[in-house]
């Protein structure tokens, strides 16, 4: 069904895996266009409560496809600026937790679509760099607003401004992933975390992404109202009563 | 069977219409869909320039949603349901777009025409955000599209009232732009978007981008994306040859890039 990636779902897990594996699984438009027509998908279907993205062959993804650019004309960058914001909001509004699972290079574009996942797992050959400006370009794709939420700003920058790589434990130290394991584990430890929360109730993490991610923008009284309506939804949902009646009973017992 | 929302085009202007004039061209979900596809395919279409929307008939533009379906809701539904996002789409549908109000614009209908970039209304049109008299709440972008047009004491008396206003009260609160003859309600509509039409598409489309975020921001930040669009317009050769068609006193040939 689609050219530049595969999805495949199992057990509520949906697995989207980036297919250009001879090019590093570099992004062209075809493959951003896939990817968002999958999130779409994937946001209506209740069988998909967290989601992995991986990239087939050594890498994640190493950015934009540069054969398509160099000479884009005006009315089409527009028009590829919009497909590749949307992409990230395709990420970031979906209601469901989303995994990032690193091997290789995750840089450029790469490294924006591993930010706007929920989580980053790596390999220990994984590594970073925002490598834009190599090429003349702004960091695009959300992730100068991710990343300096992820790494905090002085960081972000360095990486924005230099291009630097930056390899597995030091992405590590610095935060910008959640943790590293050898490659023959990295399969395993994710799937490990998507099981766990393929548990928890999906109405509570579908309010609770959509909060926090507004966190550092939000003002605490909007934010508490916010967090008012989302935790009168949840006291409706049958996941919290069944949880609560669950424990009660154990406790009673 | 007749469809429920057709398109056609006149010139470089796509036009939309709902087509349910026996349920007042209320809006379900599968309509709403539809509607956004529409919207989509025109936005789309390289030969069209400004989307108009409206209603079949001269009874009704949208007179609301599916009760039926509404009620069978419940909370965790509402949170997922897809209403609200496709109202939101179209409202960030690229090119210019003109609600040509025929008839009744009421609750969902009203937020249609709300998240439209202008609104043209028959001087015998009713519009309303008429949800509290259903026991719910405008959930499609009523209650913030609305105060963002009308101010907010004006929309809090609409939508806490649920009364339905004429055209003409429409037009002095800025809820719609216009107010013409019924008869003349397409024609006039046409006009305007015609007009529209002539303009660079690049210009329209980063206006519309433009004036909308910054609406939602602080000065500051809305003088510099105001800033960043004009740079950018100005690496266009649409811009060279609006300034060149003006000083050479004929027509511009926008080509859009």
């Amino acid at each position: 069904m689609y050219n530049t990636i595969t999805f495949d779902k199992k057990d509520g897990i949906g697995v989207i895996a980036l297919n250009r594996p001879d090019v590093l699984n570099a992004m062209d438009m075809v493959m951003r266009e896939e990817l968002k027509d999958i999130f779409a998908t994937i946001a209506k279907d209740d069988e998909v409560r967290v989601i992995v993205i991986k990239g087939n062959g050594r890498a994640f993804c190493a950015g934009g496809d540069l054969s398509t650019m160099g000479q884009v004309a005006v009315g089409d960058g527009v028009k590829r600026m919009h497909n590749v914001h949307m992409l990230y909001k395709s990420i970031q509004t979906l209601g469901k937790p989303v995994i990032a699972m690193i091997q290789g290079p995750a840089t450029g574009s790469g490294l924006s679509m591993a930010c706007a996942c929920d989580f980053r797992i790596a390999a220990d050959n994984a590594k970073f760099a925002a490598s834009f400006i190599n090429v003349g370009l702004v960091p695009d794709c959300g992730i100068m607003y991710a990343l300096p939420r992820i790494v905090g700003l002085s960081k972000a920058k360095d990486m924005f401004m230099r291009a630097t790589m930056i390899k597995a434990p030091q992405a590590l130290d610095m935060g910008l992933v959640d943790k590293v394991v050898p490659i023959e584990d990295l399969e395993q430890e994710v799937m490990v975390l998507a099981h766990d929360l393929t548990d928890k109730s999906s109405i509570a993490l579908g309010l609770l992404k959509e909060i926090t991610n507004k966190a550092f923008e939000l003002s605490l009284p909007d934010l508490m109202q916010y967090e008012a309506f989302a935790q009168d939804i949840c006291f409706s949902s049958e996941a919290h009563r069944n949880a609560v009646k669950k424990f009660l009973d154990a406790r009673n017992k | 069977m007749e469809q429920a929302i057709l398109t056609s085009k006149q010139g470089k202007v796509g036009l939309i219409t709902i087509n349910r004039p026996e349920v007042r061209n209320a809006l379900d979900l599968k309509t709403w869909e539809l509607l956004l596809i529409a919207f989509n395919e025109l936005d789309n279409d390289n030969s069209v320039s400004v989307i108009v929307v409206t209603g079949a008939g001269d009874k009704a533009f949208v007179a609301g949603a599916d009760l039926n379906t509404l009620k069978a809701r419940n909370s965790v539904a509402t949170f997922y349901g897809e209403i609200p996002s496709i109202v939101a789409k179209i409202e960030k549908i690229k090119k210019p777009t003109i609600a040509a109000i025929n008839g009744f614009a009421l609750g969902g209908g009203l937020e249609l025409a709300m998240a439209c970039d202008i609104r043209i209304a028959a001087d015998s049109a009713k519009l309303g955000q008429t949800e509290s008299n259903v026991g719910i709440l405008p959930g499609a972008g009523g209650t913030q599209r609305l105060s963002r047009l009308v101010g907010i004491g004006k929309a809090k008396e609409l939508i806490y009232t649920g009364d339905i206003i004429t055209a003409q009260e429409a037009l002095s609160i800025g809820l719609v732009n216009r107010v013409v003859p019924s008869a003349d309600l397409m024609k006039e509509t046409m006009i305007t978007a015609s007009k529209i039409a002539k303009k660079s598409p690049i210009v329209l489309q980063v206006a519309k981008r433009v004036v909308s975020s910054g609406a939602d921001t602080d000065l500051a930040s809305a003088l510099t994306l105001e800033l960043l669009a004009q740079s950018f317009v100005f690496s266009t050769n649409d811009h060279m040859e609006g300034i060149c068609s003006f000083l050479e006193k004929r027509e511009p040939e926008f080509k859009g890039d």
